[in-house]
């Protein structure tokens, strides 16, 4: 009795600890599964005979998606259907998270065939940690060949994002719709209750405006002066701090600005600032700033926007051919059925310069796992399963969005409307949310656009301050981020500074200390750096774009 | 411990020493059958893992695995060693960490000792109930009702420093005032969470030594001091034990929530820092090496406090081991 006892407990025991080490190596075992499964796909299509024996090459493919998508979606199903030859698995992760999950799953091993990267920064650093593999412009231009084409429109950098140690890593994606993101909205009740009909075009004017609406109770609430002309995310954004009011001084604060001499100068370092300070500084005493900008993240600064207390609203668009999130502050305003925003052009300084922030043409990319090095045939179909989803086509469209009348429609400014948008789970499942972070070339794009998009975009990007001529977005692809690490140490010092300046705590003349700090700390060698990095960059950009013919 | 009982100790494992450690081990085979998979899952999911602790020492890169990577040595502590914004980090999570220590570590026990001298049944449960709900709201809704408390311009705070004739405060932008509002929120939201574990070992305390304690006039105080108190000692000691071990994480949700660039130079904490450093490359060794930099403080502070704890007990037996 007693020996069966122990035997009893031995076998529980057992039992219990057997299950335990083959979940934990579980993982290992099945990808090595997978991969061999993948590679032997790949050995028959060596043969040439992967479409007539009707193998499938198995492709996964990782990206983030900013809505609920199933991880079996059908999107999945309608690749298949035109594409035949392979078995594609998607990997939808949540935006929010997603680089953090793909960088853990990455490092544990496990590396998808094809990869989302977000900037070219993070391409650099996959390619320098082994994740991802090389593939020459001539590969793209012969297996991505929609692509390769569009970025000749686009404009030839765009390659600069799959750029990284004299290789090129994958294939740029083109989003003419963030180029000019950034416009502003005026609240134009407001306006029209202080008797301006017209949105201001000049600081002038829109101080005059600024001082007539922060006296008047343009809100109704029985309470005069609890309306501000503007507000700042100091909290989370403070890098950019009142950048549309350095703009009319000839100045983005958070980029590198070109100079005179042709060397570059960060933003905040340029004499303009001063003048900008100034100004600000005034109007903070006048009470047009809202005293609390320092604290307002973005959650912060919709609530002022709801509750009215904001006139101007920076940042207030992202380029609208992009529906509903074109307009950041459409919902915080629902709440009032008189409230109007009006977007203006960015407003002129007294030496008549102006202009919004634009962000480069370089952005996200498209690259493929470390792997495909090794099997040449797959990394081929791979780019071909991009290209095929990105072109043109009507059948990249079904891929995407299903069937226009049965799963989409337009609305009656001609952009794209998701027909299961009320329904999550229908829409999740459907999957017409899938491949949003990589939505082709931009003719495929332009055709969900809306068409009455041209005022927006001509504010974006119309102004003294040329992207590319006045300051230049690509140089920190250049960098040695070793070096240029040392901006996010140094900064948050500075704009402290600034702020000091702006709330009249610290006196004007500051700015000059606080300059030649910021360079004693470790920003002259940043800025040698990123001067070093525009020379030579330069040259480098020059011998990609005379890879394109 | 007496020398009686340390003889006595030293008897038995002469005693013990004679047999073998399996023969030993024998008579409890089931038992200790038993005990295997518990252990083998802490081998494997809390020692295992300690195997990445090495790219701490090197610098890690995906492609070529943990085991790879070349070895750096003590390069990526002497960088957050040497950079003025992480000693900065450093100092300021080691101050904000002693002050909530300080004065938040003693509010649960007062709260216990208040609660637990509450005659109404009824009325204690409510604010028991009511000083513990802050602990389910997340730091991101706190922070949120906090900007509008403390707002200078619309907040409830302000209000009542007008009413009484002072100036508003903008106490999030306020060097002075940041770490005060640390401690003090987070004394708000856990306060009756941290006190639940005091209740339980008030309850747990014999109703005979009160009633013989005011049969003998002891005042209420009194017995507060005499009994309650040293009742919940050994308890006390654990807790603050433990909460040394985690002296160098002064909260990053927290602070994260709350904190600007106006506030970095008394806010910004190691766990923010490294948040803020890892946006902008991907740095594992370095964000290791801070990790592992932070848990060997914890470990020697713990060990530490258990060490003086010990000595310090009448009996020499507070401690956790």
């Amino acid at each position: 009795m007693k020996l069966n006892k122990r035997i009893l407990s031995a076998i529980l025991a057992a039992a219990m600890t057997v299950p335990l080490a083959v979940s934990c190596g579980g993982d290992g075992g099945s990808s090595q599964t997978a991969d061999s499964g993948s590679s032997a796909a790949t050995t028959e299509s060596d043969g040439g005979s992967t479409a007539d024996s009707g193998e499938k090459v198995q492709i996964s493919w990782a990206m983030w998606v900013d809505s609920s998508v199933e991880e079996d979606n059908d999107a999945e199903q309608r690749l298949m259907e035109k594409m035949p030859n392979v078995e594609i698995d998607f990997m939808p992760f949540e935006r929010a998270t997603w680089q953090d999950q793909i960088n853990t799953r990455v490092a544990g091993g496990d590396i998808p065939d094809i990869i989302y990267r977000d900037s070219q920064n993070i391409v650099a650093q996959y390619a320098q940690q082994g994740v991802i593999c090389e593939v020459p412009i001539e590969k793209a231009k012969e297996f991505a060949p929609n692509i390769y084409e569009a970025t000749k429109d686009y404009g030839e950098e765009v390659w600069l994002a799959t750029y990284a140690d004299g290789k090129n890593w994958g294939l740029p994606i083109m989003q003419p719709s963030v180029i000019a993101p950034f416009s502003d909205h005026w609240r134009m009740d407001y306006l029209e209750k202080v008797g301006v009909t017209e949105v201001p075009t000049t600081l002038e004017e829109a101080e005059d405006v600024f001082l007539q609406i922060i006296e008047a109770d343009v809100n109704e609430n029985g309470v005069a002066g609890d309306t501000y002309g503007l507000t700042f995310r100091g909290k989370d954004s403070s890098s950019r701090l009142f950048e549309e009011i350095f703009s009319a001084f000839g100045v983005l604060p958070a980029k590198w600005m070109v100079n005179d001499d042709g060397t570059l100068t960060y933003g905040w370092m340029r004499d303009e600032i001063k003048d900008g300070l100034a100004l600000l500084n005034s109007w903070y005493s006048m009470g047009i700033i809202d005293p609390e900008f320092v604290t307002t993240d973005a959650a912060i600064f919709n609530q002022k926007v709801a509750n009215g207390s904001i006139v101007y609203l920076t940042s207030a668009t992202w380029n609208r051919a992009q529906p509903p999130q074109g307009e950041f502050y459409l919902n915080a305003i629902s709440g009032d059925p008189n409230a109007e925003l009006v977007v203006g052009p960015a407003l002129k300084g007294p030496n008549g310069d102006y202009g919004y922030n634009t962000w480069g043409s370089i952005t996200s990319s498209t690259t493929f796992g470390s792997h495909l090095a090794n099997d040449e045939e797959k990394l081929n179909l791979c780019l071909q399963v991009v290209d095929f989803v990105s072109a043109n086509t009507d059948d990249a469209e079904y891929i995407r969005y299903g069937v226009e009348g049965t799963d989409w429609e337009r609305n009656d400014v001609g952009a794209y409307v998701d027909l299961y948008a009320d329904d999550v789970n229908k829409q999740a499942q459907f999957g017409s949310r899938m491949l949003g972070a990589t939505p082709g070339v931009p003719e495929l794009q332009a055709r969900y656009a809306r068409t009455d998009d041209a005022e927006y975009s001509q504010y974006a990007l119309e102004g003294t301050l040329v992207p590319g001529e006045s300051y230049v977005d690509w140089v920190s692809i250049f960098t040695d981020s070793e070096i240029t690490a040392i901006s996010a140490d140094i900064e948050p010092d500075f704009i402290s500074g600034i702020i000091d300046i702006i709330t009249g705590t610290r006196p004007l003349e500051d700015y000059d200390t606080l300059r030649q700090q910021w360079y004693d700390a470790g920003g002259q060698a940043l800025t040698d750096e990123y001067n070093r990095a525009y020379q030579e960059g330069g040259a480098i950009m020059d011998g990609i774009i005379a890879q394109i013919d | 411990m007496s020398a009686a009982t340390m003889k006595r100790e030293t008897q038995t494992a002469h005693k013990i020493g004679k047999k073998t450690l399996l023969q030993r081990m024998k008579p409890y085979a089931a038992l200790y059958l038993m005990l295997l998979p518990g252990l083998a899952l802490i081998v494997i999911f809390c020692y295992g893992p300690m195997y990445g602790l090495q790219i701490a020492f090197k610098d890690y890169n995906i492609g070529l695995g943990i085991w790879d990577s070349p070895w750096v040595g003590w390069e990526h502590f002497q960088k957050f060693l040497t950079t003025d914004a992480a000693t900065r980090a450093l100092t300021n999570t080691i101050i904000i960490s002693t002050l909530k220590l300080v004065f938040s570590f003693p509010m649960p026990i007062l709260l216990a000792l208040v609660l637990n001298e509450i005659g109404n049944q009824a009325f204690k449960r409510v604010a028991q109930t009511i000083s513990y709900l802050p602990h389910f709201i997340s730091w991101i809704i706190v922070a949120s009702l906090m900007n509008n408390l403390l707002s200078p311009s619309t907040g409830v705070v302000n209000a009542i420093i007008q009413q009484f004739g002072g100036d508003p405060i903008y106490f999030l932008a306020d060097k002075n005032w940041f770490r005060p509002i640390l401690v003090i929120t987070n004394i708000w939201k856990e306060i009756g969470w941290s006190s639940v574990v005091y209740l339980a070992a008030l309850s747990g305390i014999d109703p005979s030594l009160y009633e013989a304690a005011i049969v003998d006039g002891a005042s209420r105080i009194q017995r507060i001091a005499r009994i309650t108190l040293p009742s919940i000692m050994p308890i006390a000691v654990t807790m603050l034990i433990l909460s040394m071990g985690s002296i160098m994480s002064a909260g990053f949700d927290q602070v994260f929530n709350l904190y600007s660039p106006q506030v970095y130079d008394v806010g910004d904490i190691l766990d923010t820092y490294v948040y803020r450093r890892g946006l902008v490359d991907m740095s594992y060794s370095f964000s290791t090496a801070v990790g592992l930099f932070k848990s060997v403080v914890g470990l020697i502070l713990v060990v530490a406090v258990n060490v003086i704890a010990k000595r310090l007990s009448p009996d020499h037996d507070a401690g956790l081991w």
